[in-house]
C-alpha cells in the first residue's frame, strides 16, 4: 500500500490495465529486490539527495534497472508489461521520495513523473517520437476505414 | 554523483530494444502507454491525458490487430509474432477506454528468468553489469548511456522498410484493398496539428497531435470515436469528474490527518467562572401523560 492516496489510486488504475499479471509481478519483485539491496540503496539515496531533479533521475534509474532485468531475461520480457511495471515502480519511488521529504506529490508532480518515465522508457524500447509518428501515420487509414474498423470491433467482442 | 548514473551504473543501463525484448513490439508498447496515461489522467482529472491515453490505447489495439491482419505494409517479424499477444493490446485498450476490470493474462508468453540470485549478481564487485562488461569500461559516459542507446538500431523494428513507405494509401492499395479513403482521413506529420518529425516533440505531444487529428476526422469520429471512450464519451467524462471529486476528498483527508490541531487554550486568571448577573431560570415545560391537557 502506498502512503499517498493519489499514488495508491493511480496504482489501482494501472492494475486494471495489467494484461500479464505473472510477468508484471516478476518484474516488480525483481526490480524491488534490486533497488532495496543494501549497497545499491545506500548509493541511490546518496545520489537522490544530491540531485537537482530527483523525479527525473529516478525515472531514468528505474528504466536502467528494467533494462538490466530484460537483458537477464534474454528477450522474454514483454514490452507492454515492462512499461506497466516500470510505472508501478515509479509510483513506489515517488511515495518514497515524498516520505523522505524530497518532493510533494500532487497532480502536477504526478503528471511530471509520468512524462519523465515515458520519455526515459520508450526510447529504450525502440519507440521514439519520430517512430511513433510514423506508426500512427500508417495506422490512420485503418482508423478511417469502415470495413476494417468493423472487423476490429467484431474481434473486440470476441468474434474474430 | 547523479542518481541516474548510480542506478545506470549498478544496473548496467541496457536498452530493452538491444536486449532483444520479445512481445508485442511497437503497438503493444503504444497500448501500454495508453493504459498508464489514462490511469494518471483519471486520477488527476486531466482530460488531456485521458484523451491521449484513450487514443494511444486505441492505436495500440487497432495497430496490433491491423498488423495481424496484414493491413499495415511495413509489418516486421516482431509485429507478425505479435498476433499471439494481440489480445493484450486490445484488452489494455478496453480497460483504458471503459475502466473495465483487468482480464486474465495473455497466454503464450515465455516465463521471464528474473531470479533474485541473478538480480543480486548485478552488483558483483568484479563487474558493473551482468552483461560481462569489463570493470571500468562501463563507467565512462554513464550519464549519456540512454542517449547512446537511443542512437542504436533497434533490430525489432524494421525501420528501413518503414522509411520506404511514403504514402500509406498507396501502400494499402498495393495490398489489394480497393476501398477509397474519404478526404482528410490521412494523418501526416507536419500537415496536421503536429510539428514536422524530428522537431523535438515528445511522445505525449505526438499522441496528442494524433488525438487532435482523430477528433477532427469525420470518418473516425463516426466509427472510432466509440472506442476512444475517455476522449468523446460523456459518460466517461462524468466518471472522470467523480474520480476527481473523490481524489480531492482523499487529498483533503490526508491533509487533515497530517494537520495537527493547535489548541489555543488561554488561561485568564482574573476572569470569574461565575456569572456576575443573575439569569432568569426558565423551567423546562413538563410534558408527559400526567400533564397532558
Amino acid at each position: 500500500m502506498l502512503k499517498n492516496p493519489l499514488l495508491q489510486k493511480t496504482q489501482d488504475e494501472i492494475d486494471k490495465t495489467v494484461t500479464d499479471r505473472a510477468s508484471f509481478d516478476k518484474i516488480v519483485r525483481a526490480a524491488t529486490k534490486t533497488i532495496y539491496d543494501k549497497d545499491v540503496f545506500d548509493r541511490i539515496s546518496q545520489g537522490i539527495a544530491q540531485s537537482q531533479d530527483p523525479v527525473s533521475d529516478v525515472a531514468k534509474g528505474i528504466v536502467g534497472i528494467i533494462g538490466a532485468l530484460a537483458s537477464r531475461a534474454q528477450g522474454t520480457m514483454p514490452h507492454d508489461v515492462a512499461v506497466q511495471a516500470g510505472m508501478s515502480l515509479m509510483l513506489d519511488a515517488l511515495d518514497f521520495l515524498e516520505q523522505a521529504g524530497l518532493v510533494q506529490v500532487d497532480n502536477a508532480m504526478l503528471e511530471k513523473a509520468l512524462n519523465d518515465f515515458i520519455e526515459a522508457m520508450l526510447p529504450n524500447t525502440g519507440l521514439t517520437a519520430e517512430k511513433l509518428g510514423s506508426a500512427l501515420q500508417q495506422l490512420a487509414p485503418v482508423l478511417g476505414n469502415e470495413e476494417q474498423m468493423a472487423k476490429f470491433e467484431a474481434s473486440m467482442k470476441g468474434g474474430a | 554523483m547523479p542518481a541516474v548514473a548510480v542506478l545506470a551504473g549498478v544496473a548496467g543501463a541496457t536498452s530493452l530494444a538491444t536486449a532483444g525484448v520479445a512481445g508485442l513490439g511497437l503497438f503493444g508498447t503504444i497500448g501500454a502507454i495508453g493504459g498508464i496515461v489514462s490511469a494518471v489522467g483519471a486520477v488527476t482529472g486531466s482530460k488531456d491525458l485521458m484523451k491521449i491515453g484513450g487514443i494511444a490505447a486505441l492505436a495500440g489495439g487497432v495497430g496490433a490487430f491491423a498488423t495481424n491482419q496484414g493491413w499495415l505494409a511495413s509489418a516486421s517479424a516482431t509485429e507478425t509474432a505479435a498476433g499471439a499477444t494481440q489480445g493484450g493490446a486490445i484488452e489494455a485498450m478496453k480497460n483504458a477506454a471503459s475502466g473495465a476490470e483487468a482480464v486474465s493474462p495473455t497466454a503464450g508468453l515465455a516465463e521471464a528468468n528474473l531470479a533474485q540470485q541473478e538480480a543480486s549478481g548485478l552488483f558483483n564487485a568484479d563487474k558493473l553489469s551482468p552483461l560481462g562488461m569489463e570493470s571500468g569500461t562501463a563507467t565512462a559516459g554513464l550519464v549519456d548511456s540512454t542517449t547512446d542507446l537511443m542512437a542504436q538500431k533497434n533490430p525489432l523494428l524494421d525501420t528501413s522498410s518503414s522509411a520506404s513507405i511514403t504514402n500509406p494509401t498507396d501502400a494499402r492499395l498495393s495490398l489489394g484493398t480497393q476501398t477509397t479513403l474519404p478526404p482528410g482521413s490521412t494523418f501526416t506529420l507536419g500537415a496536421n496539428t503536429l510539428s514536422p518529425a524530428g522537431s523535438g516533440n515528445s511522445i505525449l505531444d505526438t499522441l496528442k497531435g494524433f488525438g487532435d487529428w482523430a477528433e477532427k476526422n469525420k470518418t473516425l469520429a463516426s466509427i472510432g470515436a466509440n472506442f476512444i471512450g475517455g476522449a468523446f464519451d460523456k459518460r466517461k467524462a462524468a466518471e472522470v469528474d467523480l474520480l476527481k471529486a473523490q481524489t480531492a476528498a482523499l487529498q483533503q483527508q490526508a491533509a487533515n490527518a497530517n494537520d495537527v490541531p493547535k489548541l489555543g487554550l488561554k488561561l485568564t486568571p482574573k476572569a470569574s467562572i461565575f456569572r456576575t448577573q443573575p439569569v432568569a431560570y426558565n423551567a423546562p415545560m413538563a410534558t408527559g401523560l400526567f400533564n397532558a391537557r
